[in-house]
């Protein structure tokens, strides 16, 4: 059972990771996406210190608050203070992370979330948080429902919000001319983004959730030419991965997020060095004239 | 508080000023190059390369940790600019990639070491937040001597990597290779990484390279200029970042230096946005 609780975690966080970041990749969001995942920490502390219940619900609405204020931060510095924007991206994760590391320690007997707790995360210990009704009914792991719920939640906006996200990525001021609000999709994406990566990071810690965000969408990126087709290929590859790297992680005894990571890096990279090779060596043109 | 009665600090103290220098003056050029967030990039991509070089060396030894991460952190920046070069993938897609896969083969390996039981292995989880106190003398002594020659490297070379920055289709034609150059602002940017992890871990030493560069960009419109009020800035932060931390027990340095520096980049864009308003009324 344990190893099917793992899995089942293991690939709706990748469900959610490929759908939410092959929005992310097409509108070139990637960045964001790594500053948002560091920037949850403050609320996440925040949160705990105002309600000091590990609830859920004070949690992920810390950590929703604080990813939002982050890209409020990004836009606002990029453009009153007149920097670029990689460096208004850096600055403010980077200060943001902070912040909640030194809360941290100022209350380290206080706050019950362990530093590598939050950046690595365990999926090994999935299994240990059993949601036991009172009439003795096991139900699986608490992180196995929320995340299903959240798999829910995020299918329903991409589906409801498919046309406006596709068409503010590939073209801004068209969406504009045809009634779109632009901003309204950009800030419902930054906050589906911080409640998957709430609501994730029990599972597999804040700065994994990235590599499912990222890497699945990006592999599948150098084949497709639909949108849809980039979706259903990188949720495939997501989960396919996640399979796999459970049961290397096992076979290797190592950190099994760790191992999910990088065998999407090593799926991402065969993946290019295919295109690589297809590009130097095209395949000869059939010939039709016989 | 007396800084100098008290060896450990004032040795903390220096390593601090030393990586804050180098990194500050490496983020300029990467600022520049539009590239700031490479800082990161390499931050998470030197880790396997620490990792490794522990596994080979089985010592904690900073010069080894260092060669080890600066050679990931290279193969790290030359992979994202393969990737942007041969794929449709864009720069900041391109950079997350290259990112989260190299982190989590850093994560593999870290357990890899502590399910195996390596000797003298305490200490290795601190690179991702940064434990300066740990730092000794012999640590300064190797920052001191890659600092050194990271800086030999950029002024041996400055006029050369500036005028690739700016205009790399005159460089060609003045006979420097932009490409090349371009690959030592990766190296030099490696290499500074590699030094700070100790200092401020993985995950913040991007805001060392970032933050007195766009501090000073606010200023100057000039290179030169704009790596000098850099430096300045870096050495102010990194010691009134390193002063807080120590006013209070347990606490980590990194995130205070990190802290302070974006302070000053908070008070250095208000001044000139006063000194902007004042002038325009007159």
């Amino acid at each position: 059972m344990t190893a099917f609780y793992i899995i089942i975690v293991g690939s709706l966080v990748a469900l959610n990771g490929a759908i939410l970041g092959s929005v992310l990749l097409l509108r070139r969001m990637s960045m964001i996406c790594d500053a948002i995942v560091h920037a949850i920490l403050p609320g996440l502390v925040l949160a705990y210190l105002f309600t000091s219940s590990r609830g859920s619900l004070a949690m992920t609405f810390g950590a929703i608050s604080s990813g939002i204020v982050a890209a409020t931060l990004v836009e606002f510095t990029q453009q009153k203070f007149q920097i670029t924007r990689e460096a208004a991206i850096g600055i403010t994760f980077t200060t943001l992370f902070s912040i909640g590391i030194i809360l941290l320690a100022l209350f380290a007997g206080q706050v019950e979330l362990d530093q590598d707790c939050v950046l690595f995360g365990e999926l090994a210990y999935v299994p240990l948080d059993l949601w036991i009704t009172d009439e003795g009914l096991n139900l699986g792991p608490h992180s196995m429902w929320s995340l299903a719920f959240l798999t829910i939640g995020v299918i329903t906006y991409v589906a409801v919000g498919f046309r406006p996200l596709v068409l503010c990525a590939f073209d801004k001021e068209f969406a504009e001319l045809q009634g779109i609000k632009v901003q309204l999709w950009h800030y419902s994406l930054l906050l589906m983004l911080s409640l998957a990566a709430v609501t994730s990071f029990h599972a597999v810690g804040a700065i994994m959730v990235m590599g499912f965000f990222i890497l699945p969408p990006a592999t599948a990126f150098l084949f497709v030419s639909s949108v849809r087709s980039l979706m259903l290929i990188s949720c495939s590859i997501g989960m396919l991965c996640v399979i796999s790297g459970y049961f290397l992680a096992q076979y290797m005894n190592v950190s099994i997020a760790g191992c999910i990571i990088t065998l999407n890096g090593v799926v991402f990279f065969a993946a290019f060095s295919n295109r690589l090779y297809m590009k130097l060596n095209p395949p000869r043109p059939i010939d039709k004239t016989i | 508080m007396d800084i100098f009665s008290n060896p450990v600090l004032l040795n903390v103290l220096i390593g601090v000023i030393l990586i804050s220098i180098s990194t500050a003056a490496v983020g300029c050029l990467l600022y520049v190059q539009k590239n700031a967030l490479l800082g990161e990039t390499l931050a998470h991509g030197c880790l396997p390369g620490i990792y490794c070089a522990f596994i080979f060396s089985t010592t904690r030894n900073l010069f080894w940790l260092s060669i080890g991460a600066a050679i990931s952190g290279l193969i790290s920046s030359y992979l994202v600019d393969l990737i942007v070069a041969k794929s449709r993938l864009s720069r900041d897609g391109a950079m997350a990639v290259v990112l989260s896969s190299m982190f989590g083969l850093g994560v593999v390996l870290l357990s890899f070491i502590q399910q195996n039981n390596y000797p003298n292995q305490n200490g290795l989880e601190d690179l991702f937040f940064g434990n300066a106190a740990a730092m000794s003398g012999n640590d300064i002594k190797i920052i001191g001597l890659i600092s050194i020659a990271i800086w030999f490297l950029l002024i041996t070379n400055y006029r050369k990597l500036l005028l690739t920055l700016f205009d790399s289709g005159f460089a060609k034609f003045q006979g420097i290779r932009p490409k090349f150059y371009i690959a030592v602002i990766s190296t030099l940017a490696a290499t500074s990484v590699a030094i700070g992890m100790q200092t401020t871990g993985a995950v913040l030493i991007a805001a060392l390279i970032i933050t007195p560069a766009a501090s000073a960009r606010i200023w100057c419109s000039r290179l030169f200029d704009m790596i000098l009020l850099a430096i300045i800035f870096a050495i102010i932060g990194g010691t009134v970042g390193t002063l807080c931390s120590y006013a209070a027990p347990k606490m980590p340095t990194g995130p205070w230096i990190v802290v302070c520096m974006a302070v000053l980049f908070l008070l250095s864009s208000l001044t000139k946005r006063i000194y902007l308003y004042s002038t325009k009324s007159d």
